[in-house]
């Protein structure tokens, strides 16, 4: 038990929590949203097949949010070392400041992604109805993903000014 | 440079000109036709002009070109049209095209396809049919009694039926004890269901149906055909060689017939092009020997639309005129090589309308350098230069795509300078000296100059609506709504700089002050004007939003940088031995295409947004409408002899 304990706050195990955390969240949300935008995709595409690039490109939209996750999960384990083979000794210290620092991309990027996914499926409809304004249902989704971007934007700067 | 002079043209001529000239506007391809009824009162067109023909020979037409627009269909199922798009589409007169139109053998082609396809529609009915048919009896192939004589006799009832089959025995022997002169005859048996073949004595009806009433019998109807059900089965695989030897036949045909291919091609445009014609002859008003066109053309090519006109048409009479406020003129624009593909971006947002100017130039300044820093990786930038100007030179594109080359060529220029000054070549596949910085080694600096740079652009912004103002009369307006602003946040940036602090101090509540002066100005009571001016201040968060918006430049370069390096990394693990390098190689180019493809599209989509909400909404309203010219539309083939002007 006590060795559990031990192991739990251990700074190489905060660490990799986060940066799992990161790729974890952040990807099931794109899951959830490109899934979503597939199925709206998939009922224009019945009607008129060729749209499927149109479609295709709007249901990409909502993916970004889990390439983040694992950017910023990369990020974190270049940070300690575990990529080049040799794991860093972290202090639990260091390793709680990593953690937090995937908690902006984790959260953000898991729920940015679900709404995103919502707006491309209603982005869907414009390219049913009116394919030529398929820019602007780009572009409604794109203003979710802004907050991606930033939560990203925090997580990164926050990792890359951790000192261990 | 600028959104282009329109004028608008009227033209009256005699009615029997009247295809000659459309045809000649339809190669010109310089009019946009304005749809007389559709902006003259009701009351006006029956006063001034005849009712127009009747539609028939324009439902007439488009019946040909569905018929042969079915015929190309039909035979694309069979031989799928490969024609490359590099490929040169043939040329045609339009002499040859009419008579091609007319051509006996051109139409008995359609005429066979249509033959064609309702025999493959007779086939599948048939199929159908004969499915359902074996589906039933299947479960009857021990049944050896041609079916048609399956009938009640004189003397007996003959029932074929389903019993569950856990009650079979127990129907059986209560048969045998209230109905003696009965049989019933198990044909086959699954876990659920027992067929059976029921016979019995008329005579005893009412006994055989109240056992088969307390059993859950229900009686089958079998299909009225004629032999056992193990010779229907046998004959209806026989049809199915026989139904798939017709098709075959069919798609053999087909693919004979798919000779006529280009013909048919050329007859769908001919079609098309007599269409659009008809369209813009029914736009015109008519009186009993003449007609009256209007329609906008750029002031550039007025002389020449003039002379083209009075070549064809030497009595016809045509003028120009400048637009009326009340008109809903088109936009054209026109802009030097460079700004062109960044006129699909305004586009998509809506092209200028009538108090705004062409914004283009900014925005293709500002785009450059946003899709470049975005990507910021000079491997990735060649790529996309390469793929965007060989896609030009060999697809010879025109309008949106053509638009959309230039866009990714030109970005790909950006890219590569960008990626060059941070030393990203396929992140960080080949080391190279950052000729600025690594932005991995210092995001704050890069986080700072991506703040300037969106400073920068709302300033442009900020500039570009008091121009406006001031090209519209209103001075003040630019100094009070613009100017006072630029001073407020001039002030604030000041504050940044720690030795500037007291300037920055007096140089913001100067602005503030204005503000709070001025916002309220169209307000009536001196309460109200004041209210408006305070709260006019809250702006500043908007402002404070709008720069830190472009935080995402930073954070897009960052994204493409490190995938970039978690591909390499990974394909890295891979290269240990011959196939190993091979594996890597593959894994190098799946992954930095997908990373390509991945943040080109985030680049496109994140510049957009920049131009789209922190610029335009400085100063920018669109709402305008694209010049859309009549013109000649072929999808096949080009029409030889178009009209030079």
């Amino acid at each position: 038990m006590l060795e559990l304990k031990f192991a739990l706050t251990q700074g190489q195990f905060l660490s990799l929590m986060g940066a799992a955390l990161a790729v974890l969240l952040a990807g099931t949300g794109s899951a959830i949203g490109v899934g979503i935008a597939g199925q709206a995709a998939a009922g224009v595409v019945t009607e008129d097949p060729a749209k499927f690039g149109q479609t295709l490109l709007l249901q990409a939209l909502p993916g970004t949010q889990g390439i983040y996750g694992l950017l910023t999960g990369f990020v974190i384990m270049q940070k300690i070392g575990i990529i080049g083979g040799n794991i860093a000794e972290i202090s639990t210290q260091s390793g709680l400041l990593i953690f937090a620092a995937a908690l902006p991309i984790a959260f953000v990027g898991l729920f940015s992604a679900i709404y995103q996914g919502k707006a491309s499926a209603a982005g869907m409809g414009i390219v049913a109805k009116r394919p030529e304004e398929l820019a602007k249902g780009i572009t409604y989704a794109a203003m979710v993903e802004t907050y991606a971007v930033l939560a990203l934007l925090a997580s990164i700067l926050m990792i890359f000014g951790i000192n261990i | 440079m600028a959104i282009v002079d329109i004028k608008k043209m009227s033209v009256i001529a005699l009615r029997r000109d009247k295809g000659k000239l459309v045809e000649m506007f339809q190669r010109l391809g310089k009019v946009e036709v304005i749809d007389i009824k559709e902006i003259t009162p009701v009351e006006d067109w029956n006063k001034l002009f005849e009712t127009d023909r009747s539609s028939r020979e324009v439902t007439e037409v488009q019946g040909k070109l569905g018929d042969v627009q079915f015929a190309m269909d039909f035979l694309s199922r069979y031989v799928p049209a490969k024609k490359s798009v590099f490929a040169e589409k043939p040329a045609y007169d339009e002499a040859v095209m009419e008579e091609m139109s007319r051509s006996q053998q051109l139409w008995s082609v359609v005429k066979e396809c249509r033959d064609l396809e309702t025999r493959l529609n007779a086939i599948k009915s048939e199929e159908m049919k004969q499915s359902s048919v074996v589906d039933i009896l299947r479960p009857w192939k021990g049944l050896d009694v041609p079916l048609q004589e399956l009938g009640p006799t004189e003397k007996t009832a003959i029932y074929p039926g389903s019993l569950p089959s856990g009650s079979v025995d127990k129907v059986k022997a209560q048969l045998k004890e209230k109905a003696p002169e009965s049989s019933l005859e198990v044909i086959s048996i699954d876990r659920e269901l027992a067929n059976v073949l029921l016979v019995y004595r008329k005579s005893l009806e009412s006994e055989v149906s109240e056992i088969l009433k307390e059993n859950s019998w229900s009686r089958v109807e079998l299909p009225p055909v004629e032999g056992t059900p193990s010779e229907v089965i046998e004959g209806a695989l026989q049809k199915e060689k026989d139904f798939e030897a017709e098709r075959q036949r069919v798609a053999e045909r087909a693919s004979e017939l798919s000779e006529s291919r280009d013909r048919l091609e050329a007859v769908y445009d001919y079609y098309n092009m007599i269409l659009g014609r008809m369209g813009v002859e029914g736009t015109t008003g008519n009186t009993r020997e003449t007609f009256y066109l209007e329609g906008w053309v750029t002031a550039v090519n007025a002389e020449k639309v003039r002379n083209a006109v009075l070549k064809k048409i030497p009595e016809a009479y045509i003028t120009f005129s400048d637009p009326k406020e009340t008109d809903d003129v088109p936009v054209v624009l026109k802009n030097p090589g460079f700004v062109e593909p960044f006129e699909m971006i305004t586009d998509l947002y809506s092209p200028p309308g009538k108090r705004d100017f062409d914004p283009n130039v900014l925005v293709s300044i500002f785009y450059f350098i946003f899709f470049g820093m975005m990507i910021s990786d000079a491997g990735y930038g060649i790529v996309l230069t390469g793929l965007g100007f060989w896609a030009l030179k060999a697809l010879k594109p025109k309008g949106m795509l053509k638009k959309l080359l230039g866009l990714i060529t030109l970005g790909g220029i950006s890219t590569t300078f960008w990626g060059a000054m941070f030393g990203g070549w396929f992140g960080d596949l080949l080391p190279a000296k950052p000729i600025w910085m690594n932005p991995l080694d210092d995001p704050m600096s890069l986080l700072i100059f991506s703040f300037i740079l969106g400073v920068v652009q709302i300033f442009v912004g900020l500039g570009a609506a008091a121009y406006k103002n001031i090209k519209a009369g209103k001075v003040l307006d630019a100094v009070f709504d613009q100017g006072l602003w630029a001073v407020l946040l001039v002030g604030l940036i000041m504050f940044a700089f720690p030795q500037l602090g007291g300037t920055a101090k007096i140089i913001s509540v100067a602005g503030a002050a204005g503000l709070v002066l001025t916002q309220g100005r169209s307000k009536k009571n001196i309460l109200g004007k004041l209210m408006s001016g305070v709260l006019s201040l809250y702006d500043v968060t908007g402002y404070l939003s709008d720069v830190l918006s472009y935080s995402r430049i930073l954070a897009l370069g960052l994204a493409t940088g490190v995938i970039a390096m978690v591909v390499n990394t990974m394909a890295k693990m891979l290269g240990f031995n011959i196939i190993g390098y091979l594996l890597m190689t593959v894994a190098l180019i799946i992954g930095h295409t997908f990373n390509i493809a991945i943040n080109a599209l985030g680049a496109y989509v994140h510049s957009s947004r920049l131009q789209y909400v922190e610029f335009f909404s400085k100063f920018y309203e669109g709402g305008g409408r694209t010049f859309n010219p009549f013109v000649l539309k072929t999808k096949y083939i080009n029409l030889l002899n178009e009209e030079e002007i």
